[in-house]
């Protein structure tokens, strides 16, 4: 890795880092903060999910579940729910354009010529460039947390944050994958769109797999098969019962696509 | 030893030719110009030799070295400007300057400084301020701020003013005259003569030949645009080195080979009302020279 193509790509993405912080301590003091009304019509909210069952889940999660025996409502599940789960869903489109624009956006403009005719290996420029992007997301995790505590105070209620931060080790880790496979589809094409599209509806994908697989009994081996199924932020932030495997599943993802990137990478013709 | 050395080099892109069969020897402290239109493969040399892009076939070494297996070596001893510049925007002038430098092992500001100042170039502007000009700068001063012991340029001059272009011409005078080596594509012909020492013409991705800069300029073709003032016969204009290109009325246009000086004294003896020397292209100076030659 080259320190200062890492400098440069920190400096280069700290516009998106300030994006994202910002909108997540918005959004974890809005979330939050609507925790008290949604305690006081826990009942109504229980009601639906029992009358609409699986599709009231897909759109507004499993509400339900929510819900301790006496009927009440505890932040921590609902901060799983309405927040956590929907984290690592905006980061994987955060990386999408992270990991897509690694190196097809500077072919495409033509500066990958001019860092390429330095004494740098190609390795270490696209190295220093996913380097970045942990970073970016531990960035956005602390503002995140940051939301969440201001949300609290403004309530005063408070809920376990420890269990919290847990949830966002697979919730790093599930965007650093799509980063990862977008960056090996930006060393394939090398173009920009076709980057985008591709990463895009792989992810799309998931998504769509993870949906059929909750909601369709006899499809729910399909899961497996999504990255978003091994994300479960209800049960780690409820009992610290973190997923080994899913986390296992995503560093493989990580090291396969950063291996292929890197090999692709090397071989391929920068065109004019 | 030569400073470049290509050998059978060619790169196929598809089924459409780059270049073929490309035999090329630089040797140490010429400023060698590599010459023709636009797709006769400069590019794609410079981008083999700066391993952007992979050959087909062939080998080409620099400093006896092979540009795909010592790349980072090589690119530590040379300076590579390349045909479309483009820079990070939001950097100013002197960031990117020093973000490239970085890279470089040895690096010191006091050569960008003093090359920004004989460029006459205000390096703490953001890049995306600069007009075209000032961009081309930009990149040649990153092609000669480490002072690499080879210089690369791919049409080097491209947006530049005709006092900067000069200024330019100085700096790669300098250059060799300090040992430097320079391998300069371009498609105009008078910088070329103005620069080099030795020619290299390429068309349609063959190596046509290499000459001296004296050779080549006995070898190049003018074109030259008459206007009588009264239409005379074929016969009257039928004038040893001189080819008639094009009859049209009064107006005639022709080719003339080797020096002008020759030519004069026929040309006096007709009708003459105007006597234009365009500004000939590539193709019409040599590419005619060399049509159904060893391009074909």
């Amino acid at each position: 890795m080259n320190r200062y193509l890492f400098a440069f790509g920190l400096r280069s993405s700290r516009g998106g880092l300030i994006a994202w912080s910002i909108f997540f301590i918005l959004y974890g003091i809005l979330m939050v903060y609507l925790f008290n009304p949604m305690q006081d019509i826990a009942d109504t909210i229980a009601e639906y999910a029992e009358q609409f069952g699986a599709m009231f889940e897909i759109f507004a999660g499993d509400i339900g579940s929510l819900l301790n025996p006496d009927g009440t409502l505890s932040l921590g599940k609902w901060l799983s729910l309405e927040y956590l789960s929907m984290w690592p869903m905006m980061m994987a489109v955060y990386a999408i354009f992270f990991g897509g624009n690694i190196v097809a956006r500077e072919a495409d403009k033509g500066t990958l010529d001019m860092l390429l005719s330095q004494p740098v290996k190609r390795t270490h420029v696209i190295m220093s460039r996913f380097a970045v992007f942990p970073l970016l997301l531990l960035g956005v995790v602390a503002a995140s947390l940051i939301g969440i505590v201001i949300g609290m105070a403004i309530i005063g209620t408070t809920t376990d944050i420890a269990g919290i931060c847990l949830v966002f080790l697979p919730g790093v880790l599930l965007p650093l994958a799509v980063a990862s496979y977008s960056m090996l589809f930006s060393c394939i094409f090398l173009e920009p769109r076709k980057v985008l599209m591709a990463a895009g509806s792989l992810t799309g994908l998931f998504f769509l797999l993870n949906i059929l697989s909750d909601t369709i009994d006899s499809l729910d081996w399909i899961g497996y098969l999504s990255i978003f199924h091994y994300y479960a932020p209800g049960e780690i932030a409820a009992d610290f019962n973190v997923d080994w495997l899913g986390i296992g599943v995503y560093i493989a993802i990580i090291a396969i696509c950063t291996v292929a990137s890197i090999f692709v990478f090397q071989r391929r013709d920068i065109a004019a | 030893m030569d400073v470049i050395h290509t050998s059978e080099l060619t790169k196929y892109y598809g089924k459409v030719r780059g270049i073929e069969n490309l035999n090329l020897n630089i040797v140490k402290g010429e400023i060698f110009g590599f010459l023709g239109p636009n797709g006769a493969g400069k590019t794609t040399t410079i981008r083999i030799l700066v391993d952007l892009i992979r050959p087909t076939r062939g080998s080409a070494r620099i400093f006896g070295l092979d540009v795909q297996k010592h790349s980072v070596e090589i690119r530590k001893r040379i300076g590579n400007l390349p045909g479309d510049v483009s820079l990070y925007e939001h950097l100013t002038g002197d960031e990117f300057l020093n973000l490239m430098s970085s890279l470089h092992e040895n690096h010191s500001g006091k050569r960008k400084r003093a090359l920004a100042k004989r460029l006459d170039l205000d390096l703490s502007r953001r890049i995306k301020t600069y007009s075209k000009g000032m961009k081309q700068k930009v990149a040649i001063i990153q092609a000669m701020m480490n002072d690499p012991e080879l210089l690369i340029l791919d049409e080097p001059t491209s947006g530049l003013d005709p006092l900067v272009q000069r200024e330019f011409y100085d700096l790669l005078k300098r250059e060799q005259s300090r040992g430097k080596t320079i391998f300069f594509s371009s498609h105009i012909l008078p910088e070329v003569e103005r620069v080099c020492d030795r020619v290299g013409l390429l068309r349609k991705g063959v190596l046509v030949d290499v000459e001296s800069i004296d050779n080549l300029k006995s070898k190049r073709v003018r074109k030259l645009e008459l206007t009588l003032k009264e239409e005379v016969s074929e016969e009257r204009l039928t004038i040893p080195g001189v080819e008639i290109s094009r009859i049209d009325g009064r107006h005639i246009e022709v080719f003339v080979h080797g020096h002008i000086g020759d030519l004069m004294p026929k040309l006096a003896a007709l009708p003459l009302e105007d006597v234009i020397f365009p500004e000939a292209t590539l193709e019409d100076t040599f590419m005619k020279f060399y049509s159904g030659g060893k391009a074909e």
